[in-house]
């Protein structure tokens, strides 16, 4: 049988203490209150154009769009930032030196040149062998080998590096090979390591070839004119 | 009030402020921002007066026979307590004091111009035990001698539902104020 309010005396109880909230007859000052703040926010908020209350939540909600436009962009941006240029440093006799572009390296007659990027790849010049880097970019850089041999390890492979030896260009992305340029005979090596190399010029055709990791093919460029 | 005639929400707030801010102090017990909660209850009236017009049986004063406009501010009224009750709930929850608060007795020792001897407060403190819906239900129903069907119309529940929440309040507050029940009859008689 469902209990009633009155069963337990609750009925009696309640309506006492709500008799004391009257007897108590303190709300005439929050009723004059309220009427105020009634007649500020919603009588007066019909004549408004704009209600306080509406240009506050439309400042907020502007507000919160910039920040999420301002976020958005950030994360955009962040995606597609990198470095405007790797920086190259060269390692000679154990001491670094800071190369910039158009810098020739000549590797001493018994001892090797390590030439690292601010992206982690690294081309080591043998001994004996000169080369130039020609360019940096956001994407690579290219170096351009005038004799002797280099080897290069490419770390990532959002980055392209090319190294130009005679007439040919060796283009390698995340990967390892070497490039023996020998002027003397107009004949170029290579060997791939590791990942791929993409060779593209005159001694091998209009379509660029590609080399994998276990290849060592040799160019023999008798044309090239250098 | 239809046609926002400034005039009439002020009228309608004079005619019924009185017994809204009573009922307020009812359910919610005492409530620091009393004044801000009426004006918000008037606001809601406003806001929904497009749909003021049908007969309704509840009307304020606790008795059938109200009029729809009265309906209207007794819908909002417990709406807007069950708003309050809801976030006390909430920042008791999230570990603050929530209504002890404000509370007067919350230093305890108890008020010091309570004449119910403490009844009150032990009243308010079983209330605090019910959820934000059975304490409407249990106003309505002790305070104001409301029927199950007017306490469904006024908080727009199902009957079912109303009996319910009405005997889960009254099981709980029962235990909680049987002491002060008895003292209340004693008094009484």
């Amino acid at each position: 049988v469902p209990r009633q309010p009155d069963d337990v005396g609750l009925k009696g109880l309640g309506q006492r203490i709500a008799s004391l909230h009257e007897a108590r007859g303190r709300r005439r000052e929050a009723l004059a209150a309220a009427r105020a703040a009634f007649i500020d926010e919603a009588v007066f908020a019909e004549t408004r154009r704009f209600s306080r209350a509406g240009v506050v939540r439309g400042a907020l909600g502007l507000v919160v769009l910039f920040a999420l436009v301002g976020a958005a962009f950030v994360i955009w941006h962040g995606k597609r930032w990198r470095p405007p240029s790797f920086v190259a440093n060269a390692a000679v006799s154990g001491q670094a030196v800071a190369v910039t572009v158009g810098r020739w390296l000549s590797a001493p007659e018994m001892e090797d040149v390590i030439l690292s990027f601010s992206d982690g790849s690294r081309f080591t010049l043998r001994a004996g062998a000169r080369a130039r880097l020609s360019a940096l970019s956001r994407v690579g850089g290219r170096l351009t080998l005038e004799r002797g041999e280099i080897q290069g390890q490419v770390a990532t492979k959002d980055a392209t590096w090319t190294v130009q030896a005679g007439p040919l260009d060796f283009a390698f992305s995340e990967g390892a090979a070497s490039v023996v340029w020998d002027p003397a005979v107009d004949r170029v090596a290579l060997e791939v390591t590791q990942g791929r190399v993409i060779v593209s010029g005159a001694c091998v055709g209009r379509e660029p070839a590609t080399y994998v990791q276990g290849m060592h093919p040799f160019f023999d460029c008798p044309d090239a004119g250098l | 009030l239809r046609r926002g005639h400034p005039g009439a929400a002020l009228l309608l707030f004079d005619r019924h402020a009185d017994l809204v801010a009573s009922w307020l102090q009812r359910i919610l017990g005492d409530e620091p921002a009393l004044a801000s909660v009426v004006a918000v209850v008037f606001r809601r009236v406003l806001r929904g007066r497009a749909k003021i017009g049908v007969p309704a049986e509840v009307g304020l004063g606790g008795g059938p026979g109200g009029n729809s406009l009265g309906a209207a501010v007794m819908r909002a009224t417990t709406t807007e307590a069950a708003r309050i009750l809801r976030r006390r709930l909430w920042r008791r929850r999230l570990g603050a004091p929530g209504r002890l608060l404000f509370s007067p007795w919350a230093s305890g020792g108890g008020r010091r111009d309570d004449p119910s001897g403490g009844a009150e407060e032990t009243f308010y403190r079983a209330l605090d035990r019910l959820s934000p819906e059975q304490r409407l239900a249990f106003c309505l129903a002790t305070m104001g001698d409301f029927s199950d069907r007017q306490i469904a119309d006024t908080c727009g529940w199902s009957l079912a539902k109303t009996r319910a929440r009405l005997q889960s309040a009254i099981s709980v507050a029962s235990d909680l104020l049987e002491p002060q029940c008895l003292d209340n009859r004693m008094t009484s008689a």
